[in-house]
């Protein structure tokens, strides 16, 4: 039997010649105000496809035509579906619904990730959804930075906590890498399997959370980052 | 997986077993030419990625990644449908040339048989 060597942190978070923080700071708020600047845009009575679309032609007038992945938009049912998977066509935002967006742009050479979720109406339990994956995301990035968890207790503690609030986690979103493009050629690996912890600036922390009963979900990531970066 | 066999020589004839449903593609890389036989329906990428051809293809086929480009012999760049608003945005934002497409937006038909490719010269 061969044994398995453990991941390495020096080999798993290398940058290239182009990765500056200056640059990842700035994709990231670009990302952040894409984000924005499409659930602005999602109205009830929208078809998911046609928000898709929208969400591109806002990416592109900002100069990211390329990305890293696909861009999401989901509605309703399709707030539930994991990362790639299609989603059911056609289908049209409520005035009481959910909506969640992933979008990985590419500026330049430097990568951008984020997700956020959004409700159209007032049900109680889609407002609370969207809201725990926030709460969650900043509960599990806090114990990283107050304990300097590795990146497997902090996915087994996301768990546990998305659990107590309600909600079952989709571990097939566990964070990753990012860095210049493409991030793949260094490490393409989930950072939920880490036997050390991340360091900032260079790792993305993902929440997706779904009702236990009910056919939605919420999602919500941003880069492994302390508090000063979340005002 | 594509189906897909390899043949290091000039051989112009599909090896046995391939079946009518399968397409020859020609694959110049680094000065070499390869004969790729492959399944009707599939992506292009697939196959050029299963014969050694490194293309990331980072975002899965998805079109939006841009790391699949290949060139395509003039002759056939014109047999192929125009690439779509998507497609067509990000070859021009990546400076393609006339000829260039990305590998997992091309289906491959049975029009497409004795496509000639060439592979990227660096990944």
């Amino acid at each position: 039997m061969t044994s398995v060597e453990p991941l390495k942190q020096t080999d798993l978070e290398r940058v290239g010649a182009a990765f500056t923080p200056a640059r990842m700071f700035a994709v990231r708020d670009m990302t952040r105000a894409a984000i924005h600047e499409i659930a602005a845009k999602c109205k009830p009575g929208m078809v998911e496809e046609a928000a898709v679309e929208m969400a591109r032609e806002i990416l592109a007038s900002h100069g990211m035509v390329r990305g890293w992945h696909d861009v999401y938009v989901r509605f309703g049912t399709n707030t539930t579906k994991t990362f790639g998977a299609a989603s059911d066509p056609g289908m049209v935002l409520g005035k009481d619904d959910i909506f969640l967006i992933d979008i990985g742009p590419v500026w330049e050479q430097w990568e951008g990730d984020g997700g956020d979720t959004f409700v159209t109406g007032s049900d109680p339990a889609m407002a609370r959804c969207a809201q725990d994956a926030r709460k969650l995301f900043h509960l599990v990035r806090k114990k990283w930075e107050q304990q300097s968890a590795t990146g497997k207790v902090l996915y087994d503690y996301a768990t546990d906590t998305a659990s107590q609030m309600g909600w079952k986690l989709n571990l097939d979103l566990s964070g990753h890498r990012l860095s210049e493009f493409p991030h793949a050629a260094i490490y393409d690996g989930p950072m939920a399997t880490l036997d050390f912890t991340p360091s900032p600036l260079l790792w993305v922390l993902e929440i997706h959370i779904r009702h236990p009963t009910r056919a939605f979900g919420a999602f919500y990531e941003d880069m492994l980052l302390d508090d000063s970066y979340f005002a | 997986m594509a189906n897909v066999e390899v043949s290091g020589g000039a051989a112009e004839t599909p090896p046995p077993g391939a079946s009518r449903s399968a397409v020859s593609i020609v694959l110049w890389n680094d000065r070499r030419k390869q004969i790729l036989q492959a399944a009707v329906g599939g992506a292009l990428v697939a196959v050029l990625k299963y014969a050694g051809v490194p293309l990331p293809a980072v975002c899965g086929g998805k079109g939006v990644c841009g790391t699949c480009k290949i060139s395509l012999m003039r002759e056939w760049a014109d047999k192929l449908p125009p690439p779509q608003k998507r497609e067509q945005r990000l070859l021009a934002h990546l400076k393609a040339v006339p000829g260039e497409r990305l590998s997992c937006q091309i289906t491959l038909t049975a029009e497409l048989d004795g496509i000639e490719v060439c592979a990227p010269d660096s990944p």
